[in-house]
């Protein structure tokens, strides 16, 4: 699911000018059109080149009076002129609208997926991009939208925002580079790296050994769900992956496994600072959810009663994601 | 800003493209085109000679072809650099001088043939259509008949098409690549 953040509104007639110009607050609508106030255009490598070959050219002609040489220095100079036009037609009228953003652990990588459609004409080569992003390049059929896939390093836990999209295109012929830029407010949430080698789960209320095999005899099927990579083995629906109707995860209902079991801050041990605490936390949530242990959590300025289900895992991983980086308990 | 064209364009600098093949056949029917009107009004060998060096480049690729285990032909650029140095030596005793209207036209004329001959790379590719575009402009100093102004619309055609061909490069396709590409059409 996208955590899309709150739109940042521009004071300023300066601040406005610079945002018209180089779009660096997260500003834009849920979807943008690209319009002639948006793209720029200047010559590329190729097209100074070309200019600088015809300037040389016009000299040779008016130097040595050849009326052909001015034809033929016109007429390329027309096929620059005529590629300044259709690059900018190359980018106008595409609508680029926010999709998503992933959630990932601190050290994986982050994705951010834009939709962009041509209207009626197939756009050529167009490369999007953003800071830290490689460059995804992509033609846009007539009448179809495309998904663009924007992926990132995500080296420390908390929002992670796509920042200021390039989309941007050379063609056709190479000589212009027509681009534009999008800024819209999508984020992704970074969780806290899980600790390696954690240690097992807090024991819980009810006096359950924490060790204790995950899914008990007293755990209730409650149903299916999609697999997601890193679901226990033992918790695959394998009949179904059998059938060829695809891989489900099956979900237990919380009372089962153990027990609920409290994950508190203040019970860690003092040694451990901020980010370990949040790490060891993380580590236990997900440790829970294998388990399919229901678990409250407490850290200071903000607590989780006692639940179980994915929108409990996922709540508790992006209080520890959001936890301020400089407040002590 | 860290996507000024500028900077961007730094960065291609320090590694530009290579061309692959269907690039280098654009490019060396471009210097033809652009060769031939010009090559009657020079003297015999320079115009054999700048030719050659064309079709030494396309019977090099044409090896590489029907071999595709062994390594690329390669020349190396210091012999290029002799090649060069020989051959205005050769314009300036054809001529008697070397700075002048036209002996520098015929060095051009073999230059570009040279130039072809080391073609790696996208940026040598544009540095070539810009050496060809100014070559088409040379046959008008001798004539500005009807018959010239013809004779040039063929460049001028391929001209468009290589640069067309240019900006379809894609970062290092391998030559299985882009016959694949030719073969797919321009959608790939």
């Amino acid at each position: 699911m996208p955590s899309v953040a709150t739109r940042v509104p521009v004071a300023g007639t300066w601040a406005r000018a610079r945002q018209r110009f180089f779009r660096l607050a997260p500003a834009d609508e849920s979807s943008v059109v690209l319009r002639h106030s948006r793209i720029y255009i200047l010559p590329s490598r190729r097209g100074w080149a070309m200019i600088a070959t015809l300037a040389i050219m016009l000299l040779t002609s008016l130097n040595y009076g050849l009326s052909l040489g001015f034809a033929i220095t016109f007429l390329l100079a027309g096929l620059v002129a005529a590629t300044l036009l259709h690059a900018f037609r190359n980018l106008a009228g595409i609508e680029i609208r926010p999709l998503a953003a992933s959630e990932t652990f601190a050290g994986g990588r982050i994705a951010f997926t834009l939709s962009a459609s041509g209207g009626e004409r197939t756009r050529e080569a167009i490369e999007v991009r953003s800071a830290g992003t490689a460059v995804a390049v992509a033609d846009l059929p007539a009448g179809s939208a495309a998904t663009l896939r924007l992926e990132r390093a995500a080296p420390s836990r908390g929002l992670l925002a796509l920042g200021r999209v390039t989309l941007s295109s050379t063609q056709p012929m190479g000589l212009w580079r027509a681009w534009s830029y999008v800024h819209f407010p999508l984020a992704g949430i970074v969780y806290p790296e899980p600790e390696p080698g954690a240690p097992p789960l807090p024991r819980g209320a009810h006096g359950h050994d924490a060790s204790a095999p995950g899914m008990g005899e007293e755990s209730e099927f409650s149903g299916l769900r999609d697999y997601q990579p890193g679901d226990a083995p033992q918790r695959v629906a394998w009949k179904a992956v059998a059938r060829g109707a695809g891989w489900y995860t099956k979900e237990f209902d919380g009372s089962g496994g153990g027990g609920p079991i409290s994950l508190d801050w203040a019970a860690l041990p003092a040694a451990l600072d901020t980010e370990k605490r949040l790490s060891r936390l993380t580590a236990w949530v997900l440790a829970a959810e294998r388990a399919a242990r229901p678990f409250a959590l407490r850290i200071p300025g903000a607590a989780l009663p006692v639940a179980a289900d994915r929108d409990h895992r996922r709540a508790a991983l992006t209080l520890l994601a959001m936890f301020p980086a400089e407040r002590r308990p | 800003m860290t996507a000024l064209p500028g900077r961007a364009g730094r960065r291609a600098r320090s590694a530009s493209p290579l061309l692959d093949t269907t690039q280098v056949r654009w490019l060396g029917a471009l210097i033809v085109c652009a060769q031939l009107p010009q090559a009657p009004h020079l003297p015999l060998w320079i115009a054999a000679f700048g030719l050659l060096l064309v079709g030494l480049r396309f019977a090099l690729l044409r090896r590489d072809r029907l071999r595709p285990d062994t390594p690329p032909a390669r020349i190396p650029s210091w012999t290029l650099v002799l090649f060069a140095v020989a051959s205005a030596l050769a314009v300036r005793s054809s001529f008697g001088y070397l700075l002048g209207r036209d002996p520098s036209v015929a060095f051009l004329f073999i230059l570009v043939g040279i130039k072809f001959l080391e073609t790696r790379t996208v940026r040598d590719g544009t540095l070539l259509v810009a050496l060809a575009s100014f070559l088409l402009v040379t046959p008008f100093f001798r004539s500005q008949s009807p018959f010239a102004a013809f004779a040039a619309l063929p460049a001028l055609l391929v001209l468009g098409a290589t640069l067309d061909a240019l900006a379809r490069a894609h970062p290092g396709p391998p030559p299985c690549a882009a016959r694949s590409r030719r073969s797919g059409g321009p959608a790939c």
